[in-house]
């Protein structure tokens, strides 16, 4: 009963992150999937109108500045990371600009880096840009800064980026969309009977085992970075949700109402849903 | 080994912005153009470019930039994205590519930050594409304050240790060579600059007196126009080996 009541609420959350990963943004062989990305930014464009704010965590600047230089093969080197991401950043916000701003919905360039944890400052500025675009009707897409952060390049974490700014903002739902369909029991690849855990009100220490064992090879952050951006959520109380990015229209049945994907409602602290 | 030259090129909002506050594409054209021209000739350029607030302040169709910070941010971020998508259509259409950088101050405070922003910029020169930098005014606030990027400008050449800052003049249509190492200046008018790029590349002309590397100190005004000496000195004193930040 529970269960269909939390994902029946996910229709009232009002503030949304959405986080979506290199492999929602490209084909397999690094290139980008324009058709996708356009969809992505329809569905999210009307969730904008339909009242909520949206922020939006892209990552996929590397993959972008990887194809601009004409390289053929992923890059190794850290300098050679982040000098393609200064390339391909500008090149993808330009991408998502020309994809929402023909359905005039308006976009910003937000990047962080970690010391939006860390830092006062640094923290106060992020969120005052963050609510001054939402009161504009602007959709924050919000990266790593690649360039100076060095410690969140490696990690090439995203999913707990997200999880810090659905902190910062206090929203009422994180959706992480990625290659793989949601939480399994069991590692999919080995185990024939592995299903998808639907929901899951508490993190415990048999979630975190099953998720270190069946982590995703395809993604740069696997299913531990979602686990642990689930758990900073938790805290907040913000539903998180961990759906597959590869058909977009999947947003709007999440929002229906929908069991799909797993779905981390707790049970401790309820989200309260805020009238914006 | 042919020796390559860093050029920081600092663009002001009068260099491509009009009178009205709207971009000048034309003026922005001929910038890149210019820039691009540098880059083939075989220097490595940088750009430290404002402008965001003032496209964002146009796009969300305020008559002039907000005076609230906080809004002057949110401002910078929709903007700063136009602006490199302004830079990147037309050196794109020179066949140049380019990067963005956003750097906050603390690149020059804190060690592993600096270490990255140095390594970054360096390796982007070395593939021979043109950095655009700018502050990162989503999380700090500083130029923003300050309405002046050449702090910013110093920061970077603090970084990557140019040959010369190409900065605006007070006279129209005219850049200043800011020359490492040699408290002077060169007044030159754009055009010069694209004789300045043909003379190194081909390794004649006044190219040895306007000497780059500054060792002999001596300088070549390139036009007539007088020069606002001392105050320029003033400016890029300690420039760029001492800079100090305050």
């Amino acid at each position: 009963m529970i269960q269909k009541t939390a994902f029946e609420k996910i229709n009232e959350c009002r503030r949304i992150v959405v986080k979506v990963g290199t492999t929602t943004l490209s084909y397999p062989n690094g290139k980008l999937n324009f058709q996708r990305i356009d969809k992505l930014a329809k569905i999210l464009t009307e969730l904008q109108k339909s009242g909520r704010k949206i922020i939006l965590v892209s990552s996929g600047a590397i993959a972008v500045g990887s194809g601009k230089v004409g390289l053929t093969s992923k890059p190794v080197e850290l300098p050679e990371k982040q000098a393609l991401a200064a390339v391909g950043q500008a090149d993808l916000i330009k991408i998502y600009q020309k994809l929402f701003e023909s359905r005039n919905q308006f976009v910003a360039q937000v990047l962080l880096t970690r010391d939006i944890v860390t830092v006062a400052d640094r923290r106060t500025n992020a969120s005052n840009t963050l609510e001054a675009l939402m009161m504009m009707d602007v959709i924050p897409i919000i990266n790593e800064n690649d360039t100076v952060a060095v410690d969140e390049i490696v990690i090439g974490d995203n999913d707990t980026l997200s999880a810090h700014v659905a902190c910062l903002i206090k929203a009422d739902l994180l959706i992480l969309m990625s290659d793989i369909d949601g939480l399994f029991s069991a590692d999919p690849r080995i185990d024939p009977d592995a299903i998808i855990i639907p929901m899951i009100t508490e993190i415990t220490e048999k979630i975190e085992r099953t998720a270190s064992g069946s982590g995703s090879g395809f993604g740069t952050g696997g299913m531990l970075t979602k686990i642990s951006a689930a758990k900073l959520c938790s805290q907040e109380g913000i539903t998180v949700s961990i759906i597959n990015g590869t058909n977009p229209e999947i947003l709007n049945e999440i929002m229906a109402g929908k069991p799909i994907g797993t779905l981390f409602y707790w049970k401790t602290k309820h989200t309260e849903v805020k009238t914006e | 080994m042919h020796k390559t030259y860093k050029i920081i090129f600092r663009i002001e909002i009068d260099t491509l912005f009009d009178t009205r506050g709207k971009l000048s594409l034309e003026k922005m054209e001929h910038l890149v153009m210019l820039c691009t021209s540098m880059q083939n000739a075989g220097f490595k350029v940088l750009m430290v470019s404002s402008g965001a607030i003032m496209l964002g302040t146009e796009k969300m169709g305020l008559s002039e930039p907000p005076a609230e910070l906080i809004t002057k941010q949110a401002i910078a971020a929709i903007g700063q994205a136009d602006l490199i998508k302004y830079y990147q259509m037309f050196f794109d259409s020179f066949d140049q590519i380019v990067a963005q950088v956003l750097v906050t101050r603390d690149v020059v405070s804190n060690p592993v930050r600096n270490n990255n922003a140095r390594k970054t910029l360096n390796t982007l020169l070395n593939k021979g594409i043109i950095p655009i930098i700018n502050e990162n005014d989503s999380v700090s606030i500083d130029d923003i304050i300050l309405n002046d990027n050449y702090p910013l400008t110093l920061i970077v050449a603090q970084l990557v240790k140019p040959h010369a800052i190409v900065t605006k003049s007070y006279h129209e249509n005219r850049f200043k060579l800011l020359v490492r190492n040699n408290p002077d200046i060169i007044d030159v008018s754009d055009e010069n600059l694209f004789h300045l790029a043909d003379l190194i590349k081909s390794g004649k002309g006044i190219v040895k007196e306007i000497n780059f590397d500054c060792k002999t100190g001596r300088s070549v005004r390139t036009s007539g126009a007088p020069i606002e000496k001392q105050s320029a000195v003033n400016m890029i004193s300690g420039f760029p080996e001492e800079i100090n930040l305050t």
